[in-house]
Order: C-alpha cells, then structure tokens, then sequence
C-alpha cells in the first residue's frame, strides 16, 4: 500500500443523538476512534444505545450535532444521497437475526450489495467475478456453497443465515463491517466458530470490524474491548 | 443507479407472496373484465338498439309524441292512440320525392307475438344494423293472402318451420280474444335474427289483416270462406303507421313539416334516428348506472391490492431495514412499494383485459346467431389500452399511501429490525 498510514476505519467525535427532539441524548460520545483493519468489541448492555449508535454510524440515522468519519470520509458533509451511496460502497452490516431476504435464493443474497454498489461489483470482478467470490466467501465462513447457492435463504438454520450475512456483508471488500449482536441467537459452540472465520475473513479482507454484544464473554476475542457505558455518557446518565 | 434492481426486487417480493398476490391479481382481473365487459355489451346494446330502423326516412303515424310513435310502430311497445286513413298515406305516398312507402297494420297476435300487416317490401326496404337488409333463414316474403313470415324469435320459441300452418287471434295477450281459426295463415318464411323487434313478429299482408276483420273489429268475418275472400277488394281503410323512403333525405326536414300540418288528419312524421337517441336517453340511464357499478367494482379491486400490501407491511419492515443497510434510499422504499402496487395492478388489467376479449370471441357469433347483437370491435383497441394504463396509474397512486408509511418506518426505525 502506500507510505501514509491509511486513515481511521472509523472516527467519532462529539456525537450526540436523540430520536425526538424532546427527548434527552440516547447518544452523547466524546471521542471514539477504530483504526484501520482494527477488530473491536463494544459492549453494552441492552437499551445502552448500540444499535442505535451502529445506525449513526451507518448514516442512516442523523446525529443531533458532532461527527462520523468513515475511512476517512466526514459523513456529515455528504448529501443524504451520497451517504446512502457511501454506505453501499464501504460498509458491510450484519444484524442480530433476519438478515436475509427471504425471496431470494443465498447467492443472490450474498451478491445484493454488489447490486447497490458499483464499487462493491468492481471489488468482486476483480477478486474473481461476483460468484466466485460469493461462493468463496460462503466456503471460507464454512458452507457447502454448492449445496446452499440456490436455496431459499428461510430454508437454513439460524447458524447457516448469520454466515450467509457475513458473507454478504464481506463481499466487494468493504472497509469497516458493523455487526450488531450477530451471535446472540447462536448456540456457544457456534458462536465462537462464528466469531473466529469472521475475524479471519476480515483480516483477510483488511476489513476493520465493529462488533457489537451485551455478552462481554466475547470480548478476549477481540483486538480491542470497549464498554459503551463508559464512552456512552447520555447512558450513564440515564441508567443510574 | 442504473444497477439498482428495484423493479426486479418488487417482482420477487411480490413472489415471495404468491398466494396473496395471486388472489389481489385475480380480484383485480375479475373487476376489469367486469368493466370491460359492461362496456362492450353497453356500447353494443346501445349501437344495435340506434341501429333498430335504418334506411327509412320517416315514420309517419297519428299524432302523439314521438317516442310514442316510435315504440309501437317499431318495437311494438304499446298502441298506437289512433288509426289514419288510407288516403292520407296515399297523399304522403304520391308526393313529389318520395321513394317508396312500406304501410304498417298492427292490432293482432299470434300466441304472444305481435303481427304486422304490410307489404313485400318491408323485406326489401326494412334496414337494420346500419344498412343490413333482412335475410330468410329459410322461405320467402309472403305474397298469397294467408302467406306468413316469422321472425328468428317466433320460429325458436315455437318451434315453427316454412309449410306449418299458423292461427292468428285478435287483441294481444297469450291468447288473444277471438282467434280466426278459420283462416289458418301458412308460414311461408323464416328471417334470420335481427336483433330487432321483428325477431318477436309474424308478418303477413295488410290485406289479410284486413280479411280477418271483414264485418267488425271482433272479427267475427273469420267465418267468410277464403275462397270468397280472395275476390273481394281487401285494401284496408285504415293504417297504424308507415314507414317512408326518400329520393334524397335532404327532403325529410320539409316532407316532415308538410306531413306535421296536414290539414284533413293530425298526422306526425318522425325521423327513426333522431326519435330513436330520444329514446336511448330514457333508456339509457339504466345503461349509465350500471357503467357505473361497474367502474366502481374496479375501484372495490384497486382497494384490495392498497389491503394486500398494507398487511404485509409491518412483516416487511425487516426487508425494508435491510435494504436500507445495503444502501437503499428511503425513496427506494417508496418505490418498491409503488412498483408492486402497480405492477399487481396491471398484470390484473391485462389478465382482465384478454379474459374479456376471449370470452366475448367466443361468445360472439353465439349473440350475433341468437340476438343479432353484433358486438363492435372484437379486438383490443386503444381504449382498452387507457383502461389498463388507467387502472395501473390508479394503482399506483394508491400505492402512495401504503408506500409513505413504509417510508416513514423506514427512516424511524434506523438500524433496529421490528417484528
Ligand atoms: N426507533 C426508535 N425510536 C425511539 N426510540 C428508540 C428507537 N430505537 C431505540 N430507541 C430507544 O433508544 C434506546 C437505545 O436503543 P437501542 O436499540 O440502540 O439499544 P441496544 O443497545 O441496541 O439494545 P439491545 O441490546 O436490546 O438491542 C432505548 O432506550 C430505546 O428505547
Ligand atoms: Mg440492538
């Protein structure tokens, strides 16, 4: 790569968030930085603000006043539009559950993000084509792609689906996957299994990764563990 | 944005509820027939209705009204109020630019269908359908005085053929109240359906109407021998109507005011066409009633599909947070709902549309053999293409309000998928 050193995953400063106006912060963090290909852990116990914080991050939801910066990229001076764009181009997501669209077969969910991004269908030409590389990410996060390729994505169990989001969220190289407590439906066994080809995918990516639990027994996997309580103060405020 | 598979989303979603899709598609498929339907009998109705009379000039009666006229010297709805005088209709008859004239006699019955006394050339002058001459199923016109010809109708529903002999009874009614059974008529003709009251009529001779009448209205001459008949001057004194034929129609206007002030009879001519949308105005609110049910059991099916995606919706909001993760935009969302409100909407329109014109093709030659209604058009045109193009629009605007509250969720619910 280049000399200079690549620019933060994710850098948050001053970020304060409310769903109503009337309402009291959800969201009030100082400072939060996540470097390039850096792997963190954020933990927080339920109603602490993760998800929340995951869709600031993501763009999708407006903070009241600070700043997100993605790769570099200050959300804040984009157009709306353009962030929608931006997070089709560099951001992979992976939800608790339900990832999938239950109407298209698993290769057509794994390939979706290359559909709504140009980047993401460059990425993956050149990393071998859209299906080969769906079908390779699917055999790295250890699924018979042959056998799950056409399958309604309601068709596999729970462990099955979470990989199958990864996947997706992996394709087309994103820099920065935002995982919001993708392992909680998940039995021990596979969660850790889960966690680990997740890891391994990212770092084979250069993707930095976010992840997101209530459950701090995680948190040794990681390169980094953070408690959004401590950097959270609209939280504190309210739980105490 | 060209890679956004928006539409090809929709198609799949929609898929992904075939059942219920299948039945909104259906609902609206079912509704446009209806429409569509309506609106070609309705057209045909009313084209074959205005189309009863043609190729006559004018009608020419005692005075009443015009629609009066109308209905009891060609649908033979009612009586009329007076008889005219035969030199009356030989005056109109000799008059300068007149064509032809076919004398009409009504007052009789034969088991429930009327029966006109007139001339051979009511076959030869009598249009319908605009300029279709009267065809012979089987036969020919009458010509002896106790020759009959029966209309498609009266043959069907009696079981007639050319050679049977008929019994013609006077007054109307099932049975009439006095039947001339003395002189049975012979069926010598059978026309082809019309569409026309004539279906429903027996025809014979204005002198055997005459005949049957010889020494009073009750017809009590039926007992005169018919050999006795034939022999005698039958040319009646009296008419109920007649049709006129012009050289030039330009001359129907005058002719028609000359007849309206003939001095020695209160005469009134009427011009079938103009008397005849009369009519159709009358009649035709029941028509434009029912266009109007129909239209709106086209909107009862746009309601369902805006019912169908409603309910499905809080289960798709988790489709819609995902999208928006992959980076949709909220108006994504928008459009993906109004693209499946439309697009069910148009394959419902098209599947209505094709329904209808198979069935009217099969359906067609039947009404035209049975009824004469020949139905216009039997091919999708372009007012079937706006009806299509109307009902998906419709659709689509529908689709507005289910598509902003999805919108509306969309941007609320943010990250967070809700079941
Ligand atoms: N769409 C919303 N509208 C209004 N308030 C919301 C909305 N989503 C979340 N909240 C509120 O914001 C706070 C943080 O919610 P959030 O979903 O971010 O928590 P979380 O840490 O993700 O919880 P969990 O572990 O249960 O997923 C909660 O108090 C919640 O009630
Ligand atoms: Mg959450």
């Amino acid at each position: 790569m280049s000399t200079k050193t690549a620019p933060p995953a994710l850098a948050l400063s001053n970020l304060h968030f409310a769903y109503t106006r009337r309402q009291p912060d959800v969201i009030a963090i100082e400072a939060l930085r996540v470097e390039a290909g850096e792997r963190i852990f954020l933990r927080g116990p339920s109603g602490s603000g993760k998800s929340t914080l995951l869709g600031l991050i993501s763009g999708i939801l407006e903070p009241r006043s600070g700043e997100v910066e993605i790769l570099g990229q200050a959300m804040q001076t984009l157009f709306s539009s353009r962030r929608d764009a931006f997070r089709a181009a560099h951001l992979g997501v992976i939800f608790q559950m339900f990832n999938l669209l239950p109407y298209l077969p698993v290769g057509e969910n794994v390939m979706l993000p290359c559909r709504f991004s140009e980047e993401r269908a460059k990425q993956a030409q050149a990393a071998g084509g859209e299906q080969a590389e769906a079908r390779r990410l699917l055999e790295r996060l250890g699924l018979d792609a042959k056998e799950v390729w056409s399958q309604r994505a309601s068709n596999l169990s729970v462990g099955q689906q979470q990989r199958v989001a990864a996947a997706r969220a992996l394709i087309g190289k994103p820099g920065l996957i935002l995982a919001d407590e993708p392992t909680s439906a998940l039995d021990a066994d596979s969660r850790d299994a889960f966690i680990s080809l997740l890891k391994e995918e990212c770092t084979a990516s250069g993707a930095a990764l976010l992840f997101v639990s209530h459950d701090g027994g995680l948190a040794d996997q990681f390169d980094r563990a953070l408690d959004l309580q401590t950097i959270n103060t609209a939280s504190v405020k309210e739980t105490v | 944005m060209a890679r956004l598979p928006i539409l090809n989303l929709a198609l799949r979603s929609i898929g992904n509820r075939r059942a219920t899709a299948i039945l909104t598609v259906l609902t609206v498929a079912i509704s446009v027939m209806l429409f569509l339907g309506v609106e070609k009998v309705r057209h045909g109705a009313r084209e074959s209705f205005e189309n009863t009379i043609s190729g006559v000039d004018l009608i020419v009666g005692a005075r009443s009204s015009p629609v009066n006229l109308l209905l009891y010297s060609v649908f033979h709805i009612g009586n009329a109020t007076n008889n005219i005088t035969w030199e009356s209709y030989e005056t109109v008859a000799s008059a300068p630019g007149v064509a032809w004239t076919v004398p009409i006699s009504l007052g009789d019955s034969h088991r429930g269908h009327r029966v006109i006394g007139s001339t051979p050339g009511l076959f030869e002058h009598y249009e319908y359908g605009g300029g279709r001459t009267l065809e012979f199923a089987s036969g020919e016109p009458f010509d002896d005085l106790f020759d009959a010809v029966i209309g498609a109708t009266v043959a069907r529903e009696l079981g007639y053929q050319t050679g049977d002999s008929i019994v013609v009874a006077h007054g109307m009614g099932e049975v009439g109240f006095v039947e001339h059974d003395n002189n049975p008529f012979t069926v010598v003709g059978v026309l082809a359906p019309t569409g026309t009251p004539l279906d429903q009529s027996v025809m014979v001779t204005l002198e055997a109407i005459e005949a049957i009448h010889m020494g009073g209205a009750t017809g009590s001459g039926a007992t005169v021998p018919a050999e006795q008949l034939r022999e005698m001057d039958l040319t009646p004194d009296q008419l109920t109507a007649f049709y006129v034929g012009l050289n030039s129609p330009v001359a129907a206007l005058r002719l028609q005011r000359a007849i309206n002030t003939y001095p020695d009879e209160p005469l009134q001519a009427v011009i079938p066409g103009v008397a005849l949308s009369q009519l159709w105005s009358i009649v035709g609110v029941a028509e434009r009633t029912l266009a109007a049910v129909a239209a709106f059991v086209v909107l009862t099916g746009l309601v369902s599909i805006l019912t169908a995606i409603l309910t499905s919706l809080n289960e798709r909001r988790r489709e819609m947070a995902i999208l928006r993760a992959l980076g949709a935009r909220p108006h994504h969302v928008f459009v993906l709902l109004v693209a499946e409100a439309a697009l069910v909407a148009l394959a419902g329109a098209v599947i209505g549309t094709l329904a209808t014109y198979g069935a009217l093709n099969m359906l067609a030659p039947l009404l035209e053999a049975r009824f004469g209604l020949v139905l216009p058009g039997l091919a999708p045109g372009l007012y079937d293409l706006a009806i299509v193009g109307a009902v998906t629009g419709a659709a689509a605007v529908l689709g507005f309000f289910p598509a902003w509250r999805a919108y509306r969720n969309s941007l609320a619910d943010g990250m967070t998928i809700r079941l």
